[in-house]
């Protein structure tokens, strides 16, 4: 399916703009406290069980040290944020015009409306703290797939949501899993029943509105046996005067031989900073696949991990950052085999220009028994000027004997012979510069959905384009 | 001679201030991973501080080449005077300010306890290589060595260290070159006990640097060697050969960052983990901004033989501009290479045979053993005795 045209081919400040003024019913603001929770709580009339987790987190955010190796959170000051905004929605709507003209216009400019109808089976859109609208087709319905926003789910399947809400990423793994789990707002929970496989993906929409807002939206993706879905995330925000924090989790439990694609579209304004928490784990024969294609934000912070806990199962990570700017991309993937014949696979490549800041972390852990485990990962980062850095910080860790990791990583610059050769066909430095950087990405692209793949070409050539180096 | 590459890239630091840092920092500042906070035990150290000094050196049971000097616990022993070497000794007294790194605890503790060293000034190319042996005992004992090569010389060093099960030794090694010099230095770490040794290698313009390193486990040996090419074409190339066998622990890293334009590093590691063997294989290969032109390299590969061993790599790139020729890095992490055993087995070779040879060739692999007098035939032996199997 042709896409191009319906999806925005720019950077969200220009697609966007400056932020419009909207209307919150609700705002709480302020320091991290048990009130502020409670209020949270409150407001979102949740079941005592989800307020008593939310404390739970709270107490280890107060006690869990900031993690020494991030870098460049300094602008953060969490006690002015606005930690949860209700916009002035009742309900989400299950129809575009239901909603106010300020918030339509955004989703619209970004071509949400069109996307849902040509190409997605559910969407679930959501504005600051809450999810605005959200709409499933039938056809999904009739299979059985539950796709709800996350606080529904909480009300209507409070055992479903128990059983694995906070648990495949643990609150007290780190400082901003904890204080994710304590203020949580929004997401979308999807449950694929028993052997049933769906082709056309659904698609969640992350919108932040304002200056010193913080979004923590929650997902949870559980697919039963045998069965098929590819979930698309999508996040941007207008031009903002100040910072804005994001810090959302993804879980996703694939049960036996369950398929789950994960596709990640981060497109955030450049003064977000953006925090991501996202894992999933694996059973017999499971396969969970990441792709992540990031180009906004001020800095980015996503490791998507997958447990491989069954026999059999597999994941791959396919990570393309564009740090553009005096921005940072700190991401990378871990793959932790606990399972015989278990597969990894981790395809990581960054550009840096302008600047920019490529950071790779990742981690390779075969636990012993995980026999005949096999996991490859590969980095490729690509410097544009002398002003720009990448950094690669792999660990593999096996501890047993008949696995087999492999790691290779490059980090170069554009090779002056391609581009003379390139030139002396008759291509401007620009045109040539455009053809190699879209070269250097291209065999990636073969694993991106054909849509989004043309879409992220195209946005990759218009944001150099902009630089006057490529495009 | 020169020494603008030591004051360049370490802040002397005073013993006021490296007592204050003994005090206040921890082993080391940031985890290394969630799942595997540290590589290094550094609990195996933790008697650094409060060991009483080693009273007599513990001798390898291995035959070696002959050295010409010796570092125990009782002092600096030097058997013969070299041509084109100086050699004198030195003492914590005659350090008034440290002039290594001090990234955690123990290398402040160290700075403050070592007390025996020596100072090597290679001012013609020897026509034999310098034997130094660095001996632990069952206490602590701490070693600081300091060698400069000048301008057009080549030296050729070769460094052996043992320590017994019952000792803590930590030992800093700084090597300068020269412009235009050439040191080849050949350490060979035969672990024991806890072992600490951090080699700080300052490279100048043109100076051309060879490390081939053999390390095996200890209680926790810690091995590091970081590599500035700090002037304009220096060269560095180092290789290494890990082991690591039943009860033993090895972290070893080694480190190369081009500063200077037009440098060249390229950094090997074979490891090989016999038995429920620790091992740790990481290195850094960094382009700074001021490396323009420079390449750099790192690889591994690690075989873990049997359940129960552990091998693990960490190669890391940081590369601080465009304008480089190359940076790459490569590690596996596997099983006895199937091909392999299945090669040697079918002409006849017993598993014990076949990890016999897989452990030569890693030992092989650096030469650091052949420089050393080490027979590495003799040394796998025994290193796979404790291993059934």
């Amino acid at each position: 399916m042709e896409v191009r045209g319906l999806l925005p081919e720019r950077s969200p400040e220009d697609i966007l703009g400056y932020a419009s003024p909207t209307k919150a019913t609700v705002e709480l603001r302020g320091k991290i406290s048990r009130s502020l929770v409670e209020e949270i709580s409150r407001v979102k009339k949740e079941p005592d069980w989800m307020r008593r987790l939310r404390l739970r987190a709270l107490e280890l955010f107060e006690k869990l040290p900031m993690p020494k190796w991030v870098i460049g959170i300094e602008e953060i000051d969490l006690d002015e944020l606005a930690h949860y905004v209700r916009p002035e929605v009742r309900e989400p709507a299950t129809s575009w015009d239901e909603l106010p003209k300020e918030i339509r216009e955004y989703y619209e400019k970004l071509g949400i409306p069109e996307l849902e109808a040509k190409l997605l089976a559910g969407v679930d859109v959501q504005f600051e703290s809450e999810t605005v609208y959200y709409k499933v087709k039938e056809f999904l319905r009739k299979k059985g797939v539950i796709m709800v926003p996350m606080e529904e789910a909480v009300r209507r399947y409070p055992d479903i949501v128990k059983e694995y809400f906070a648990r495949i990423f643990p609150p007290s793994e780190h400082k901003f899993a904890a204080l994710h789990v304590a203020l949580w707002s929004g997401g979308a929970f999807v449950y694929v029943p028993k052997g049933v496989k769906i082709f056309d993906p659904v698609e969640a929409f992350f919108l932040i509105g304002r200056s010193l807002e913080a979004q923590f939206e929650h997902t949870l993706v559980i697919a039963d046996e045998g069965s098929y879905i590819h979930f698309i995330e999508g996040c941007s925000a207008p031009m903002l005067k100040r910072y804005s924090f994001h810090d959302g989790m993804v879980e996703i439990y694939a049960h036996r031989g369950a398929v789950v694609k994960f596709s990640t579209f981060q497109n955030w304004s450049k003064n977000v900073i953006n925090f991501n928490n996202k894992r999933g784990i694996a059973e017999e024969g499971a396969r969970i696949d990441w792709i992540e294609g990031g180009i906004g934000s001020k800095i980015t912070y996503t490791y998507p991990s997958t447990v491989l806990k069954g026999r059999g199962a597999s994941s791959s990570s396919i990570v393309v950052q564009i740090s553009k700017g005096p921005y940072i991309k700190d991401s990378g993937s871990k793959m932790i085999h606990l399972a015989p014949y278990t597969r990894s696979k981790i395809i990581n490549k960054s550009i840096s220009v302008d600047g920019g800041v490529n950071i790779y972390r990742g981690l390779v852990k075969v636990a012993r028994g995980a026999k005949r485990a096999r996991a490859h990962v590969e980095c490729q980062s690509l410097i544009l000027d002398d002003r720009s850095v990448a950094y690669t910080y792999p660990h593999n860790q096996v501890d047993e004997p008949t696995a087999q990791v492999t790691h290779e990583a490059t980090t170069g610059r554009l090779g002056e012979d391609q581009l003379f050769y390139l030139r002396q066909r008759g291509l401007t430095e620009q045109e040539a510069t455009s053809l190699l950087v879209m070269g250097f990405l291209e065999d990636i692209m073969g694993d991106i959905p054909f849509e989004y793949a043309a879409v992220l070409r195209r946005v990759i050539e218009v944001e150099f384009a902009r630089l006057g180096g490529v495009g | 001679m020169s020494s603008r590459g030591s004051a360049e890239l370490v802040r002397p630091l005073t013993r006021a201030e490296l007592e204050r840092l003994a005090a206040s920092l921890p082993y080391q500042r940031i985890r290394d991973t969630p799942l595997h906070p540290y590589y290094t035990n550094w609990k195996a150290f933790e008697g650094a501080q409060t060991l009483p000094w080693a009273p007599e050196p513990v001798e390898p049971e291995l035959p070696r080449a002959k050295a010409s000097l010796r570092l125990d616990p009782q002092g600096l022993h030097v058997d013969a005077a070299q041509r084109g070497l100086e050699v004198a000794r030195i003492s914590p007294e005659d350090v008034r300010e440290w002039g290594m790194p001090v990234d955690g605890k123990l290398d402040a503790v160290h700075a403050l306890r070592w007390g025996v060293g020596a100072r090597l000034v290679f001012t013609e190319t020897p026509e034999e290589a310098v034997v130094l042996e660095a001996l632990g005992g069952r206490g602590y004992s701490g070693y600081h060595i300091e060698a400069q090569v000048a301008p057009g010389v080549s030296g050729r060093l070769v460094f052996i260290t043992y320590t017994p099960r019952e000792g803590i030794t930590t030992i800093t090694l700084k090597a300068e070159l020269s412009p235009g010099a050439g040191l080849e230095l050949s350490t060979v770490n035969l672990g024991g006990g806890a072992v600490y040794v951090r080699r700080l290698v300052i490279v100048e313009d043109e100076a051309s640097y060879t490390s081939r390193i053999a390390s095996l486990g200890g209680v926790m040996v810690h091995d590091r060697e970081d590599v500035y090419l700090i002037g304009r074409r220096a060269k560095a190339e180092v290789k290494a050969s890990l082991s690591s066998v039943e009860g033993e622990k090895l972290d070893s890293i080694q480190n190369i960052i081009a500063r200077g334009p037009e440098a060249e590093g390229s950094a090997s590691a074979r490891g090989i983990v016999n038995g429920r063997g620790y091992l740790v294989s990481r290195g850094l290969g960094r382009v700074e901004a001021t490396g323009r032109g420079s390449k750099i390299s790192y690889e591994s590969y690690v075989i873990v033989m049997d359940d129960g061993g552990k091998g693990y790599s960490v190669p890391m790139l940081e590369v601080d501009t465009g304008d480089i020729l190359d940076a790459r890095h490569s590690t596996a992490v596997l099983a006895p290479p199937e091909e392999e055993v299945f090669y040697l087995r079918q002409r006849g070779l017993s598993p014990r045979e076949v990890r016999y040879l897989l452990t030569l060739s890693t030992l092989e692999y650096s030469g650091a053993l052949e420089a050393s007098g080490i027979k590495a035939a003799q040394l796998a032996e025994h290193l796979i005795k404790s291993v059934s199997g």
